[in-house]
């Protein structure tokens, strides 16, 4: 386990060359607009599936990205605190509800969870559309500057003007979120939050925090939302409350149901591929919801577990197949797998 | 005068209740069956309201005949549905809630392109208003408030009246238990279902003539019912007639009173329940 797999490894540092040479390939600023909005989504599409692990689903996630995205707005705009600080700030807010709130609701489960949540949502919505200081009402906040440089005196500076480095300080950031929450799902504590998903009872009865692991998983993942909700306003430069609609909640929980949920690349993949095929029905915008129902639908009832089950079927599939023929040449040789 | 500034909102709030009363009884008659709040509901109101306004207002085709044909024809819409995507997701909560969702975006867009996006009023079907005691009741609202006591009347004699409607009750208390007994669960399903849909599509045309008819109107109205819901007690039909009076009549003082604030009611009503008394008015305990 421990043991340097080198496929594994080297299948990262090609995909993280890919990903660093992204702003090279794509010149056009529209483009790579898109792609850091992409990227902001797979992060909330992970946070989303975080707290999923432990068997509740949240309809009202761009709530917590609401918090997170007005907050540091706010606290730049109004008050001049700087943005790293108010990054710092946004993220501990959120998680300071999400505590409060999480203690209160995660004892509901269920459909009555999902519905909870779905009001919870709509309700951040609407306090902060009719809270006019300091968060502008229905209008929001307008003109934000983009995050402050970075400068080691003497050595560099990194300025985040462009849409260059907003899409490297949205790569950075998202694939640490990624990374932590991914690590979370793998470590004990990953294993007692699949252990409540299914069966909290018996989770409990053998001396698990049933409240303290959920709301743990509810705290992180609505942390992580609001850093994309921050990183959502640095790349706008606006934030309206009308960008959080319970709309938004249920597009992130349709990036888990169809990339799949037993591992992190699952909402990954679901992000990715969905916020590209949206770009391409672009010319055909009024017809994209349905188009993205049909795929919601048709990957909920035809492939259990999403694109990435249906890969791992597939995988495996192809597996026993090459161990059959691998025991069939030489029968003492086991086949090495990648996963 | 004070007192009919206070008795006005009532009597409003009465009227609109009545007719929440359906679109919830028809909520809560699904949730009984699938077990998982149809989050598509709204859109089938929604629809019951554009056939109203295409069969009344655009063919000037009798009123209660459009009414009639909006009943029917979601209901079919409903059943249709329930066969090719509820039905395969087989009563699991995930899957349901995201085929609902599914169900709720392919009908406001299917609605929106063909119908248009903007909203659009009908001409009132009955003119002139009531007044007593100088409050003042439109004839538009007194019939549509009639038509749902009586419609609310005939859902009770189904359900709790003839054999049909037992059925429904029985797979509602326990789904093996009434399969064991020989009650057919699909064609109970099917059944529930369209007549869950039937009630959301009569609501919408009820209240097409008084308000504003438009692709996206299922949302709040999925909102409002839900909260009728579980205010009432999920999957209890007097807590639903209940929870459709309380949130009619506190809706429309909160309109009068405290105006836009007044939206977030349904929502502080879901939140405040679900958190404090999660079985509601009337419900019985999961």
């Amino acid at each position: 386990m421990n043991r340097l797999n080198w496929e594994k490894a080297s299948l990262y540092v090609v995909l993280l060359a890919i990903l660093a040479l992204v702003p090279v390939f794509f010149r056009n600023m529209y483009q790579l607009g898109v792609i850091t909005f992409m990227l902001i989504n797979v992060l909330l599409a992970v946070s989303c599936w975080f707290i999923m692990t432990t068997g509740q689903v949240t309809l009202g996630h761009a709530g917590f990205a609401a918090i997170g995205g007005y907050v540091s707005a706010a606290l730049i705009a109004r008050y001049g605190i700087g943005s790293w600080l108010s990054l710092l700030i946004a993220m501990i807010a959120a998680g300071v509800i999400a505590f409060i709130i999480g203690y209160i609701t995660l004892r509901i489960k269920g459909i009555y969870f999902i519905v909870a949540t779905l009001a919870l949502g709509e309700v951040i919505r609407v306090v902060f559309g009719a809270w006019d200081d300091p968060f502008g009402g229905l209008v929001g906040i307008m003109n934000l500057p983009p995050p402050k440089a970075i400068t080691v005196t003497g050595f560099f500076a990194v300025d985040f003007g462009s849409k260059v480095s907003l899409y490297y300080l949205t790569l950075v950031l998202t694939l640490s979120g990624v990374i932590i929450m991914h690590r979370l799902n793998r470590s004990p504590i990953g294993l007692v939050f699949q252990g409540i998903r299914q069966a909290d009872d018996l989770a409990e009865s053998v001396g698990i925090n049933l409240m303290g692991y959920k709301v743990l998983a509810f705290v992180i993942g609505c942390m992580f939302a609001a850093l994309a909700g921050v990183l959502y306003t640095y790349s706008v430069g606006s934030i309206q409350p009308s960008s959080f609609t319970l709309i938004q909640s249920a597009y992130y929980l349709v990036y888990v149901a169809v990339g799949g949920s037993i591992n992190v690349f699952g909402p990954i993949l679901g992000a990715l591929l969905l916020n590209i095929l949206s770009e391409f029905l672009r010319p055909v915008k009024e017809f994209e919801p349905i188009v993205f129902a049909l795929i919601l639908i048709g990957a909920v009832l035809l492939l259990h577990g999403g694109i990435i089950g249906l890969v791992q079927t597939l995988w495996h599939r192809t597996n026993d197949m090459a161990v059959r023929v691998s025991k069939f040449v030489s029968p003492d040789r086991p086949l090495k797998t990648i996963l | 005068m004070t007192v009919e500034i206070l008795l006005q909102p009532l009597v409003y709030g009465l009227q609109l209740g009545v007719s929440y009363i359906l679109l919830a009884l028809g909520l809560t008659v699904i949730f009984s069956i699938m077990n998982v709040i149809n989050l598509a509901h709204g859109e089938f109101y929604m629809l019951g309201a554009f056939t109203v306004f295409y069969v009344n207002g655009l063919l000037k085709i009798n009123y209660f005949v459009a009414l009639l044909m909006s009943v029917v024809v979601v209901a079919l819409i409903g059943i249709f549905f329930e066969r090719i995507f509820f039905r395969p997701a087989r009563g699991q909560v995930v899957p349901t809630v995201i085929v609902g969702i599914g169900l709720m975006w392919l009908l406001q867009t299917a609605a929106q392109l063909i119908f248009g996006a903007q909203p659009r009023g009908m001409k009132e079907v009955f003119q002139g208003s009531v007044s007593f005691l100088n409050i003042n009741l439109s004839d538009s609202r007194i019939v549509a408030g009639i038509i749902s006591i009586v419609l609310v009347a005939v859902v009770y004699v189904f359900i709790y009246k003839t054999k049909q409607g037992k059925a429904i009750q029985a797979v509602a208390q326990d789904r093996e238990a009434a399969m064991a007994l020989g009650i057919d669960v699909g064609k109970v399903g099917t059944v529930g279902f369209g007549l869950g849909c039937g009630l959301a599509g009569a609501a919408g045309g009820i209240m097409a003539p008084i308000f504003f008819v438009e692709p996206t109107m299922g949302t709040t109205t999925l909102i409002k019912s839900m909260s009728i819901i579980i205010l009432g007690g999920v999957g209890s039909i007097p807590g639903a007639a209940l929870g459709g009076l309380i949130l009619g009549v506190v809706e429309s003082y909160g309109q009068t009173f405290l105006g836009y604030s007044a939206t977030t009611f349904p929502f502080l009503i879901i939140l405040l329940v679900l958190i404090f008394k999660r079985t509601g008015l009337m419900g019985r305990a999961a």
